[in-house]
């Protein structure tokens, strides 16, 4: 089974908040897409679970349309980041409410799921979600996302406002859920080094387009900070695919992109060091980027 | 698709729980306002359907307008097709008036004439206006806050106003003498009914093509 986007466009006025994005998410995988706020990562995840239209470009499942197609969307599940603060009204649901309602449109709910995790996470399922925390929000689209079951289940920033136990706990659920399914996960998130260790696969989404989809260990591997003296560094990194530079004074930093056969050239007075994906991202997305 | 109609019949039964609860609230407080006595109650019974319809409007107007801010964003956020979303509004819609017009049958059977059976259109044509009047609000607020407010405060002004005149009056007869009244205009009024719903209907289905998300 194979999500594919092709061409997709979403245009807010004059600006492109998805920019001709392709991309083709295989069963079996744990995705991790990446970007800057207002990169367009919502608006992407929205419209590959139609929730969102497009402006153009198609959104397919196994070559079927996902736009109001009840087949494909029994696949797929999009645990939106919950924002009850908005004056919208979904904050007076309560959580048992808002749990009931998930069961009734996934069709591989698992209850047992569902209450093995309110439990675990001890979620007042009482309550309404306007009077839950940040973390316990986060933590219901967590259970949304775990219990539905679907094939391919995207999470948006599912560990935002929890704390860093409830986030080994969820990475330790998430890693199980694979294990024992093989479904397919995206997960977006800001925090990304903790999340580098579960993703095995990293899309990374700048001002609406796509900069790279890549494996992530092959990514981490490729990619070197190189620092000195600025001639030294620029000599270092000749003929290689620079991404980021930074300049103190006669002192230079440089990230690149290794490909196959190639290494930093030898002889050089710089210091060649290993990075993670965070610097990786920084350094494709951050202000100085090439 | 069956699993996604689970949803709206929920708030169907729900719908018409608050419709009676309103009814109740009604009921009660022209017991009280009346000052009770065994001789009147036959009499404040006997306007206990009207209240049911009254209570309905209110709960439907309500629900219809909430839709738009909170339902639909939530089905369509839970795997929803805009379709399902669609056909279960109105299904909703329908299923609700069906119910709060068979319980006001029931509850004036032991008492109906062939004067109370013609003032069946008057009811349906109560309910079904709620629903399209609180639906075009719910749009209105969501397009332009400030028509939907005002649209708002209207309607429930008006709706404030003739409870207190009923609770004042307390007899059945008023409702019977007033729904009678409005029973000479059935024919205007399920015109401009149609013409609302139509307008309702079709401002609905596009506003639910081009909804985006946002919970």
């Amino acid at each position: 089974m194979k999500l594919v986007c092709n061409d997709l466009v979403k245009t807010y006025g004059h600006k492109n908040a998805v920019d001709h994005v392709s991309l083709t998410l295989e069963q079996g995988k744990i995705y991790g897409l990446i970007g800057r706020n207002g990169a367009g990562k919502t608006t992407l995840l929205s419209m590959l679970t139609a929730q969102n239209p497009a402006t153009s470009g198609t959104v397919t499942l196994d070559g079927e349309p996902v736009w109001e197609n009840r087949r494909a969307l029994d696949h797929l599940c999009f645990s939106r980041e919950l924002n009850v603060s908005q004056e919208n009204g979904v904050g007076a649901i309560k959580v048992k409410e808002y749990l009931r309602l998930a069961s009734y449109y996934y069709p591989g709910w698992d209850s047992q799921l569902a209450k093995r995790l309110v439990e675990l996470f001890d979620l007042p399922v009482k309550k309404k979600l306007m009077k839950l925390s940040k973390g316990m929000l986060s933590m219901v689209t967590i259970v949304v996302a775990l219990a539905s079951k679907a094939a391919f289940t995207i999470l948006d920033e599912p560990v935002a406002g929890l704390d860093v136990v409830a986030r080994e706990n969820f990475y330790k659920l998430l890693l199980e859920e694979y294990a024992a399914t093989g479904r397919t996960f995206v997960i977006s998130t800001h925090i990304i080094e903790e999340a580098a260790d579960v993703l095995e696969e990293v899309i990374i989404l700048h001002q609406g387009k796509i900069l790279t989809v890549a494996n992530t260990q092959e990514l981490v591997d490729s990619a070197r900070y190189v620092s000195g003296r600025a001639e030294d560094v620029d000599a270092a990194v000749e003929g290689l695919t620079v991404c980021h530079s930074e300049t103190m004074g006669r002192s230079k930093g440089a990230t690149v992109f290794l490909k196959p056969g190639e290494q930093i050239r030898p002889g050089c007075d710089v210091t060649v060091q290993p990075i993670n994906l965070q610097k990786v991202f920084v350094a494709m997305c951050g202000e100085e980027a090439h | 698709m069956a699993r996604g109609y689970r949803f709206w019949f929920r708030y169907l039964w729900q719908t018409v729980a608050v419709g009676a609860a309103a009814a109740a609230v009604m009921f009660l407080l022209t017991g009280v306002g009346i000052n009770i006595r065994w001789v009147q109650i036959s009499g404040v019974l006997a306007g206990l359907p009207y209240y049911l319809v009254l209570g309905s409007a209110i709960a439907l107007t309500m629900i219809c307008f909430t839709t738009h801010l909170v339902y639909f964003p939530l089905v369509l956020s839970l795997g929803s097709t805009r379709r399902e979303a669609f056909l279960g509004f109105l299904l909703y819609r329908l299923g609700t008036v069906v119910v709060t017009t068979a319980l006001c049958l029931a509850l004036l059977l032991p008492t109906a004439t062939g004067e109370t059976w013609q003032l069946l259109p008057v009811w349906v044509l109560i309910l079904l206006f709620s629903c399209s009047l609180g639906s075009l609000m719910g749009l209105s607020y969501q397009k332009l806050k400030f028509l939907g407010i005002l649209m708002m405060v209207v309607l429930f002004a008006l709706v404030g106003g003739c409870v207190g005149f009923f609770l004042a009056g307390g007899e059945a007869q008023i409702f019977v003498d007033l729904f009678a009244a409005l029973g000479r205009y059935v024919v205007i009024g399920g015109i401009l009914w149609l013409l609302s719903a139509a307008l309702d209907l079709a401002l609905t289905h596009l506003a639910l093509k081009h909804r985006e998300v946002k919970l």
